[in-house]
């Protein structure tokens, strides 16, 4: 009883404190990030692999990572610190599924959005270069407007629903299918005009 | 590219955007639960509301005294002034006089899609006749409208969407005509309905409630299917041209969804690295309103009106033929004509004053402070190029009040169309204007 009280009384930690607790190599810096974070992180898996033991998995090696990142790291954002790193942890079990079968997640769906330029599911090129992608889609996204930016990053990089993000900003899913329409356009010129084969 | 080519490449977004990502939903999320909690008090002390609503639009008007009798919403005033006790003068009143012009800022500011931090907005067009502008009124006064807080009703709703899933189902081709009702927190506050009739994500008709609206809409960003093909014009085409391409097409549209127009309105948005928009507004007029300002650009998505109209959506590219890429059917629910009123008829600024109140800066372009304008590159509006009538709805501020809206062009975006600055200075007198950018440059020389 007496638990359960103290369990619901209980309030996250300042980020602040949390990172300090890393650098004190306190364990319970990850009992106090799962605290606070973990329902948001496994949406954002959930949202890409479909699958609650595999979000399982992504929030153990996002724990993990961090342990062994954060110190040296110190992250100015921690929520975004680890939003990037179950990201990279899902994305991973996210193809590694989908050499099996379909994968019926919200990153599936985000993906067929983007036919015009991603054409099939095989295995990386080996002179494929992420690093250089990567600063070709931040210099895009860079220019968009707060808002665009906002729908883009929630859309493809933390495959939101649409549903969420038209909640979010206030806006009808019509609304937020528009912008993205017209943000694809402008993302496939750019990546035409960067070289990349569409 | 490779679907997990494009997924390393975003592994590698530049942290950066993902932290001002986390930060702003954060800021949504809590915004959306101070709204819930600011509602749960506002419904326990509905007299506090009450009073707050009469002092609201009252604000805004001039050379009345409060005299502290019970006065009706529209006609009652608040001192612009207080007395100093001490010296006996009359002093400028931070909680009254200068609240009316910050309730003009805040409405600014209201807006996500049009919240400038700056002093004015970039608007991107590629020449002035395609800014598509409301002319300056010949009256000596123009309406301020208040409008009051609505949950559409559940049975509405389930009748507005009887009312047209069966035709948008056949006319989209979205196979089921099944829906599920979800209830949802509107932004502003109050309820939202939402339903989808569809057997395809990808191809569904979103049904909406909120306010005193009911609105259903259709996107295909491949283009909508219209008797086997899609629907374009061009962006060169003049109004008149694009009415005459799209006469077959908005028949229809029309026969089927059982609408008549009375008006149109063509309104091009351009922007600097996107493919231009160009929407078709078909409005039928209640005859309560006025065809002239209440639909006009920029407050048909933002403010409640009580007609009914379909919007045409049309998405392109540079240099491509724009395609009809959506469809919006809006329609009011019943009492609309309750829902927002004629606060007051307010005298209309003279032209030449607001052209003074410009010269001297004194601008609500979002950011208050004229000095502060060192985050953008000045701008001279004193020789600007366009100036129309504009009117801005607040959110938190249940208030809808005509501007003027200046532009300047600034120059060319590297796409070759033109920039232009856009500031705004209200079109009716409201009180304490010039004290409040006065205050505003003293505390910039305090800093």
């Amino acid at each position: 009883m007496e638990l359960q009280k103290a369990k619901t009384a209980r309030t996250p930690l300042d980020d602040e404190k949390i990172i300090s607790l890393y650098f004190e190599r306190d364990e319970k810096a990850i009992e106090e990030t799962d605290f606070k974070y973990r329902k948001y992180l496994f949406t954002v898996a959930y949202n890409i692999i479909h699958d609650r033991l595999g979000c399982e998995e992504c929030l153990n090696d996002t724990y993990l990572a961090s342990w062994n990142a954060i110190p040296p790291s110190r992250p100015a954002v921690l929520k975004a610190f680890l939003v990037t790193v179950i990201r990279r942890a899902a994305v991973r079990l996210y193809h590694k599924s989908m050499k099996k079968s379909a994968v019926p997640s919200e990153m599936t769906v985000s993906l067929s959005e983007l036919e015009d330029f991603i054409k099939d599911d095989g295995d990386v090129d080996s002179a494929f270069d992420a690093e250089r992608l990567g600063q070709v889609i931040s210099d895009f996204v860079r220019l968009l407007p707060k808002r665009k930016r906002y729908i883009f990053i929630g859309r493809y990089y933390a495959s939101q629903p649409i549903a969420d993000i038209a909640g979010e900003l206030g806006v009808s899913r019509s609304t937020v299918n528009k912008e993205l329409s017209a943000i694809r356009s402008a993302l496939k010129e750019k990546l035409e005009s960067e070289g990349y084969s569409i | 590219m490779k679907k997990e080519e494009w997924n390393e490449g975003m592994n590698r977004l530049d942290s950066g955007l993902v932290e001002e990502y986390v930060v702003e939903k954060d800021r949504l999320s809590k915004k959306g639960k101070r709204k819930t909690m600011w509602l749960r008090v506002c419904a326990a002390a509905a007299c506090l509301v009450t009073a707050a609503a009469v002092a609201l639009i009252p604000m805004l008007r001039k050379g009345e005294t409060n005299t502290g009798e019970n006065v009706p919403i529209g006609e009652m005033s608040t001192p612009a002034t207080e007395v100093n006790t001490q010296s006996g003068e009359q002093e400028p009143n931070e909680e009254n006089a200068f609240l009316n012009a910050q309730t003009v800022e805040r409405l600014l500011k209201d807006h996500s899609s049009r919240a400038p931090t700056n002093q004015y907005m970039e608007i991107y067009a590629p020449s002035l006749d395609r800014i598509s502008i409301t002319p300056l009124p010949d009256t000596e006064t123009l309406p301020v409208y208040s409008f009051g807080d609505s949950d559409p009703s559940m049975d509405d709703f389930k009748a507005f969407i009887d009312k047209y899933a069966d035709s948008a189902t056949s006319f989209f081709g979205t196979g089921s005509s099944e829906y599920e009702i979800k209830e949802h927190e509107y932004y502003k506050g109050g309820t939202e309905y939402s339903a989808y009739i569809g057997e395809s994500i990808y191809n569904d008709v979103g049904f909406y409630a909120h306010e005193n609206e009911f609105f259903f809409a259709y996107h295909s960003s491949k283009g909508v299917n219209i008797n086997g093909g899609t629907v374009s014009v061009s962006e060169s085409d003049t109004d008149d041209e694009i009415m005459e391409k799209l006469k077959d097409t908005i028949d229809v549209i029309c026969s089927t969804f059982g609408f008549e127009y009375t008006d149109f309105r063509i309104e091009r948005t351009y922007d600097e690295y996107l493919p231009i928009y160009l929407d078709i507004h078909l409005a039928l007029y209640t005859p309560e309103e006025p065809e002239m300002p209440i639909n006009t650009y920029g407050s048909i998505w933002t403010r409640p009106v009580r007609s009914r109209y379909i919007s045409l959506g049309f998405d392109a590219g540079k240099g491509e033929e724009a395609i009809l890429s959506g469809i919006w059917l809006h329609e009011c629910a019943e009492g609309s004509e309750d829902y927002y009123t004629v606060e007051a008829e307010e005298k209309v600024l003279d032209l030449a004053e607001a052209e003074e109140l410009l010269r001297k800066g004194y601008v609500f372009g979002g950011y208050g402070c004229p000095l502060c304008m060192a985050e953008q590159p000045e701008v001279d509006f004193t020789d600007y190029d366009l100036v129309e009538i504009e009117y801005v709805s607040g959110i938190t501020e249940k208030i809808s009040i005509p501007f003027y809206a200046f532009y300047k062009y600034i120059g060319d975006t590297k796409s070759g169309l033109g920039t232009y600055a856009k500031t705004y200075v209200p079109a009716v007198e409201v009180e304490g204007i010039n004290e409040y950018f006065e205050k505003k440059i003293e505390n910039h020389h305090k800093k």
